[in-house]
């Protein structure tokens, strides 16, 4: 499609027996913000090592604005990477870490100090620019990560769990810049495994799994594979074949997974939850806790997994 | 190659934000060769050649051995040795205690033997720790044996006479009697005189004026023996810091980020090379600049000195680029390459002369790069260009550099 600025067809990796990716295949439009949610193994960071050249021995391809992005080393100057690590030189002041990276990317010397003043502003961190990074906290030296990324105006920007280590708000703050970015026209992928950030400023999110991807969507089509039912968590004293058997037999209920003293299921009424109740204590289930939530990513990763995105 | 130098001047930067390591490793070899400069140096002028201590036990106590003992003391002789005359028993204890060279018995009757015309011995008793002083009151002593042996040979008549007139009183002296041996003798000198006069072969001596400025006459400075032997090791020790800094960016994160750009992954291991390579000159650079200033130490003709100390830094940082691309991480590397310095330096003459190694150990230095880069330096204080060393250490260091792009490449990628 004309506005499609990365498409992935068929991605396979594989690390010995272990499947990383299987038959991945997306594609991102320009000024997208595309959220990869899964659990740990899903795949993620391989997907971004792949796209970032580092890891080779793989099968698809990857084409950036109609071109094969790994036979041009032109185009990797239009795509920035903010990885996972903290990577810059923490001996090196915030000025010279931008002037470096950028240097990288062959801007001439006079807009990339101007664009290095402009990210510093943006991220907050113009007050200390000049001192050791050592001496920033989480917060800060997560958006210096970031503003290395954007130093020199990507297209297409890889984040690779931005906001792992940090405080609530300073991840609110970091949120808020992204999305910024994302607004500004540069398309994002943003690999995450925290719910809350994937709906906050995703507006399309892949879920993935051992490799696969399990759904694609924006975050309203996503909730619709479970429909518009509440999520309800009991927690108690019961074995999990006891439940099962019990919740197997009731209509309009779908269990989305059961353990010994943990069950997760949707109702298509919560009226109907006091005589679920009535029902577990005739069968002698001991029920201590019960949580009733709105359809959200969480429930459809559990529909389609079976288990916790924690997990 | 405008990100090639892009690297190296970030590398330098960080260096000069945390430059501890490096400092360290300057500081260790000046203090190490002050140590065991001031150890083996002589007392007074450092720029002189140590007096050898010599015991003498004189049995005869008559015209020879006072001769002999003059030999000794004569200026030229003076300035080598320092003679004390002792007892057997005394001079024995003294040598077995190491604190003289060699303990000379002067035997009995050796005057009156040498009067008879008659063979003497001397006994030499050399000091078994040291291996050079005693050989040359050795080489003295066969010397004076042959001096005093033609002497005997050429004036065996006069002496004769000689001999004959300790025997007698004064009084029965008379001048008919001695006329005809001087006579002889007077012959013999001025026949001689031929011979030795002006002598075919001089000893030519040259004392150079001191020059206002003190400038000091070329000797034997040890420092100037100690400091490359050990500088050498250092150097290896500074470089290896700069390339496993590849390792060190690799767990960081920051190597991939690199990659990330359009560089190619030999422009930045080209990148690290040359940081270690430039670091490393740039070091000795320093060290010479020292050795001058704090030892006074003459390395020659530096345009030479400037192009061996490129090329070893060449060498080295092909070295542990190579090296580096088989270590796990960079714990692995510091673990592994210190024995491997250390190894190269005691086999190599950075420890011990390889002179003095026992015969295998001298074979397996000329596999180390310290032996031909002391080797070299050797022959430049001499003022000779290293042919040898230059050409081993250059082919060398090309074929390190080559495989070390080649498995680094490999190294960099998963």
């Amino acid at each position: 499609m004309a506005d499609e600025i990365l498409e992935i067809k068929k991605l396979n990796k594989s690390y010995d027996d272990i499947t990383a990716l299987s038959d991945f295949s997306i594609s991102l439009k320009k000024g997208e913000i595309l959220g990869l949610l899964g659990p740990n193994g899903a795949g993620k960071t391989t997907l971004i090592s792949i796209l970032s050249g580092t890891v080779k021995d793989f099968t698809g391809s990857v084409t950036f604005k109609g071109k094969n992005l790994f036979s041009n080393r032109k185009l990797k100057n239009h795509l920035g990477i903010v990885p996972q690590d903290m990577a810059f030189y923490e001996e090196l002041n915030a000025v010279d870490n931008l002037l470096f990276w950028g240097g990288l990317y062959d801007i001439p010397s006079g807009k990339l100090k101007k664009r290095a003043a402009e990210l510093l502003e943006i991220m907050e961190l113009k007050e200390r620019a000049k001192e050791p990074i050592k001496n920033f906290s989480g917060g800060m030296k997560r958006r210096l990560n970031v503003a290395i990324g954007l130093i020199h105006e990507p297209e297409l920007l890889l984040l690779d769990e931005p906001t792992v280590g940090i405080d609530v708000h300073a991840k609110v703050k970091l949120l808020e810049i992204i999305r910024n970015v994302g607004e500004k026209g540069t398309s994002i992928i943003f690999t995450t495994h925290q719910l809350m950030e994937a709906e906050e400023i995703c507006s399309r999110i892949v879920i993935m799994d051992k490799g696969a991807i399990l759904a694609n969507g924006t975050l309203d089509e996503l909730i619709k594979i479970v429909g518009e039912k509440e999520l309800v968590d009991i927690a108690g004293d019961f074995p999990a074949h006891r439940i099962a058997e019990i919740l197997k037999k009731i209509k309009d209920v779908d269990i989305l997974s059961v353990t010994d003293n943990l069950a997760n299921l949707t109702l298509d009424n919560t009226d109907r939850i006091p005589s679920l109740l009535e029902l577990f204590f005739k069968n002698d289930i001991k029920v201590s806790d019960l949580k009733i939530k709105s359809p959200n990513l969480e429930t459809v990763f559990l529909k389609l997994t079976g288990r916790s995105l924690r997990d | 190659m405008k990100r090639i130098l892009l690297i190296f001047k970030k590398d330098l930067k960080k260096r000069a934000k945390s430059p501890y390591a490096v400092l360290i490793l300057l500081f260790i070899p000046f203090v190490m060769t002050s140590i065991l400069g001031l150890v083996f140096s002589p007392s007074g002028d450092e720029n002189t050649f140590p007096k050898i201590k010599v015991l003498v036990v004189d049995k005869d106590k008559n015209i020879a051995s006072k001769f002999l003992i003059q030999a000794f003391e004569n200026p030229q002789m003076k300035d080598m040795f320092r003679i004390s005359i002792v007892d057997e028993t005394e001079g024995k204890k003294q040598i077995s205690k190491g604190k003289a060279s060699a303990l000379l018995i002067i035997p009995e009757n050796f005057s009156d033997n040498i009067l008879k015309n008659k063979k003497s011995e001397f006994q030499l008793i050399k000091n078994p720790s040291e291996r050079f002083l005693p050989v040359i009151v050795e080489e003295f002593m066969n010397t004076f044996a042959v001096i005093v042996s033609g002497f005997v040979q050429v004036f065996a008549e006069e002496i004769q006479g000689i001999r004959l007139l300790t025997e007698m009183q004064f009084k029965d002296i008379s001048i008919a009697e001695i006329t005809p041996f001087l006579e002889k003798s007077k012959q013999k000198i001025i026949t001689l005189q031929d011979y030795l006069d002006p002598p075919l072969i001089k000893l030519k001596e040259e004392m150079k004026e001191k020059e206002k400025k003190e400038q000091k006459q070329p000797g034997f400075n040890i420092f100037a023996f100690v400091l490359p032997a050990i500088s050498i090791m250092f150097l290896l020790f500074i470089i290896e810091i700069f390339l496993r800094d590849i390792l060190t960016e690799r767990e960081k994160g920051t190597l991939q980020r690199i990659l990330f750009s359009s560089i190619r992954p030999v422009e930045y291991i080209l990148a690290k090379i040359l940081s270690g390579w430039l670091m490393g000159i740039m070091a000795y650079l320093i060290i010479v600049a020292a050795g001058i200033l704090i030892f006074d130490i003459s390395w020659g003709n530096y345009l030479y000195l400037f192009g061996f100390i490129a090329v070893t830094c060449f060498w080295i940082a092909g070295f542990f680029a190579l090296l580096n691309s088989f270590f796990k991480n960079r714990n692995q590397a510091g673990a592994i390459t210190a024995p491997i310095v250390i190894i190269f330096s005691a086999f190599g003459g950075s420890m011990v002369q390889v002179s003095q190694m026992p015969e295998a150990f001298q074979t397996v230095s000329r596999f180390t790069l310290n032996y031909w880069f002391i080797t070299g330096v050797e022959k430049i204080t001499k003022g000779n260009f290293p042919a040898l060393p230059f050409l081993i250490i250059s082919v060398t260091g090309t074929v390190l550099f080559i495989l070390s792009i080649i498995f680094l490449k490999k190294k960099i990628r998963v």
